[in-house]
């Protein structure tokens, strides 16, 4: 197993730069997630790390190796690709034993890791089967126990359960965390899917446009998002996000009329300048009953029921003004085209910069995380707190 | 007192639903008859050449290769397997089948080799703007005329001021006779096949090598195969359809090899085939003994032993392919 460090890495084609100057490092046994939309360099740096593709700048370590020119083949990575990039004309056997045979294994041994692998991904009874007699779950444990019979220093997994149906993907997330926590090794763990994110990872590195946003545990990037990009792409739905100007009104803070915030937050939103960006959870909104620091005048549009919750889709102010979402309970009764009034707690603000789309911290005695209003899912014993809020929204998804 | 059915909605829906089925019946076989008529109206073309040109003479072949039927006594006299019984009792018939097998089994390893040699090669070493140039460098050989260029092939085979001896002397090697000679007149014709025939076996393989995932090659390399284990063991099984169609072709091809021998060693060349029969394959004799000496039955019994032979080969090597090769 090794750490991994990347420093200033980036990739660039032609002109074109895909990634620009990624400095992540993952310890030793954690799963770091690169989690983005299509087309923001997760893979690309993971092919990077994997010696499929050179680095055009910066620097790929492992522990204290410099792994630059070091070939693919002599990096120790076990990688899983989206589509499984099985050997079609080959047993599961043979697809897990090729690799160790290529690194100079011999007969008897590779069999014997290969059937401990399959004791352990439960694909005893499919050795002797092709990938085309398998299903799609089956395929991907293959994938899996190829990239790890051969004891990575580094696992790295590329959107490995983007193939699969909903219920499937939930089921083999699950199994990924049970057999991370069985066989702690090194991953880099390429998503696009939040919930796979949050749910799994230590730590996740969200990327926009070749560039890491933030780098952090799954609680730190939902409750603190280094920036509106960061809150408005996790969550689900994601962090409703306005731009006004602003004026002080007595004890509040008014924004174009239609957002109230209390006074205490005036040295945050007065470093910003004459305009600043407010971002509020859907689920951290309600319906105001009587008055309250934070109060957000809003028309509504449309209704979802969930079931569980509504799901109230409206404009901020008049019906010509910023959409937002709210995400409030099942039993309240919200008519369409009416005004409605929303608050949140006041820790449940948060502010950017909007030119540097940075978030602006509070003064240093505010607390630093604030606590949910409204946990919506119970935490897991086997688990961090920050999994069983992914979890949530994983299901919501 | 008579038995009234009261006619009600139900039935009368009923009977216009009978008779509207009737109807659209009716009309579904008047329109595949129209289809049919069609279809085969744009088949008549085609079918007809075929069938002039085609079906006709290759039942007729199979008539008068039990007759004697020569140029001067186009008969009717039935001989039954006489024909076939002189064929097997001529030295040149059997030498004819021994040349068309030398060149088959020579000609189908060196075109799956170069070819996919070629292939790989190109597909390697060329990025995608200057890969179309080489490609279609590669594959120009394959639309010119035969005969034409046979003819060129000649000349540098020439062994006194020919491009071949050039060549060999400015290397220092010993300078040959070529299509003078016995040994070496059928390996300069494999030359000029090869030549000629290769460029649409490279695009064949390109095409296969194309559809070989890359990911398959990522975890190879990944899994530190070497070039040659990644080769033998993920492309060659992956490809192998290809190659099976390949070693089909060149061996038909082979076996039905005429113009670019009857080009360079037959009619320049007194029309036998290379110095002593050297060159004159199962293809080249059924033309020389019914055009030249006249004997259609005798030709035509050595074309049917000719389609046995290239028809039994093609019957063992999808036996052997239907076991060997990967199909995706």
């Amino acid at each position: 197993m090794a750490a991994i460090r990347l420093h200033n890495v980036g990739k660039a084609y032609g002109q074109q730069e895909v990634v620009r100057s990624v400095n992540v490092t993952i310890a030793e046994g954690e799963l770091l997630a690169f989690l983005g939309p299509s087309g923001c360099g997760k893979t690309s740096t993971l092919r990077m790390i994997a010696g499929l593709d050179e680095v055009t700048t910066g620097e790929v370590w492992f522990d204290h190796r410099l792994m630059n020119d070091v070939a693919a083949g002599r990096r120790n990575v076990g990688m899983v690709f989206q589509n499984y990039a099985l050997y079609p004309h080959m047993t599961v056997f043979d697809n897990l034993a090729i690799g160790l045979r290529w690194r100079g294994a011999g007969r008897a041994d590779a069999r014997r890791q290969v059937e401990a692998i399959a004791e352990l991904l439960d694909l005893g009874s499919l050795l002797a089967r092709r990938p085309k007699e398998l299903s799609g779950g089956e395929r991907q444990r293959v994938a899996l126990g190829r990239a790890l019979i051969k004891q990575p220093a580094v696992s790295l997994m590329d959107e490995p359960l983007s193939n699969l149906d909903a219920v499937l993907r939930e089921r083999m997330r699950m199994e990924l965390a049970r057999l991370h926590q069985r066989l702690p090794v090194t991953t880099v763990y390429v998503t696009h899917d939040q919930a796979e994110a949050l749910t799994l990872a230590d730590r996740v590195a969200v990327m926009q446009g070749g560039d890491v946003r933030q780098v952090g545990t799954p609680l730190e990037i939902y409750n603190r998002p280094a920036d509106s990009f960061v809150a408005g792409f996790v969550g689900s739905p994601g962090m409703n996000l306005f731009t006004r100007s602003w004026t002080v009104d007595g004890d509040s803070i008014l924004l174009e009329g239609a957002l109230r915030l209390p006074r205490e937050l005036l040295d945050q939103v007065g470093s910003s300048g004459p305009t600043v960006t407010v971002g509020l959870r859907p689920e951290h909104l309600a319906p105001a009953a009587g008055d309250a620091p934070v109060e957000l005048r809003c028309h509504v549009e449309t209704v979802e029921h969930l079931g569980s919750h509504q799901q109230v889709h409206a404009r901020l102010g008049d019906p010509t003004g910023p959409r937002l979402i709210a995400r409030i309970d099942a039993r309240m009764v919200v008519s369409r085209g009416a005004g409605l009034v929303l608050t949140a707690p006041t820790e449940a603000v948060h502010l950017f910069h909007p030119a540097t789309t940075q978030r602006i911290e509070p003064a240093p005695a505010a607390p630093v995380a604030p606590p949910l209003p409204r946990p919506r899912a119970a935490a897991d014993a086997s688990r961090s707190p920050a999994a069983g809020l992914a979890r949530s929204q994983g299901r919501s998804a | 007192m008579s038995l009234r059915i009261p006619l009600t909605r139900g039935r009368v829906r009923q009977r216009l639903g009978d008779w509207g089925r009737g109807a659209t019946t009716r009309r579904l076989s008047a329109r595949r008859v129209r289809d049919h008529l069609a279809a085969y109206g744009l088949l008549f073309p085609a079918l007809a050449v075929f069938t002039v040109f085609f079906y006709i003479p290759a039942v007729y072949l199979l008539y008068i290769a039990f007759f004697r039927w020569t140029i001067l006594s186009p008969g009717t006299t039935f001989v039954g397997f006489q024909n076939f019984r002189i064929l097997f009792e001529q030295p040149l018939f059997w030498g004819s089948l021994a040349t068309s097998a030398y060149y088959t089994l020579v000609m189908i390893p060196a075109t799956v080799l170069l070819a996919l040699g070629i292939a790989l090669l190109l597909r390697a070493g060329l990025s995608a703007r200057r890969g179309g140039l080489w490609r279609g460098a590669v594959f120009l050989p394959h639309v010119t005329p035969v005969v034409a260029t046979s003819i060129i092939w000649v000349w540098i085979f020439n062994p006194h001021f020919g491009l071949a001896n050039a060549v060999l002397s400015a290397v220092h090697l010993p300078q040959l006779l070529w299509l003078e000679s016995v040994q070496w007149a059928l390996p300069a014709v494999m030359i000029d096949s090869l030549w000629h025939s290769l460029g649409l076996y490279v695009i064949i393989f390109l095409a296969a090598l194309s559809t070989v995932p890359r990911d398959l090659l990522e975890v190879a390399r990944l899994d530190g195969a070497r070039r040659q284990q990644v080769f033998a063991r993920i492309i060659w099984p992956l490809i192998s359809p290809t190659t099976f169609l390949v070693v089909l072709l060149a061996t038909v091809n082979s076996w039905q090899a005429f113009s670019q021998i009857f080009t360079m060693t037959g009619g320049p060349h007194g029309g036998a085939g290379g110095p002593a029969f050297s060159t004159t394959t199962d293809a080249l004799l059924v033309y020389q003994t019914a055009f030249i000496y006249g004997n259609f039955s005798l030709a035509a019994a050595m074309s049917l032993i000719l389609f046995a032979i290239v028809m039994s080969i093609t019957v063992v090597q999808k036996w052997i392919s239907d076991r060997l090769v990967f199909y995706r």
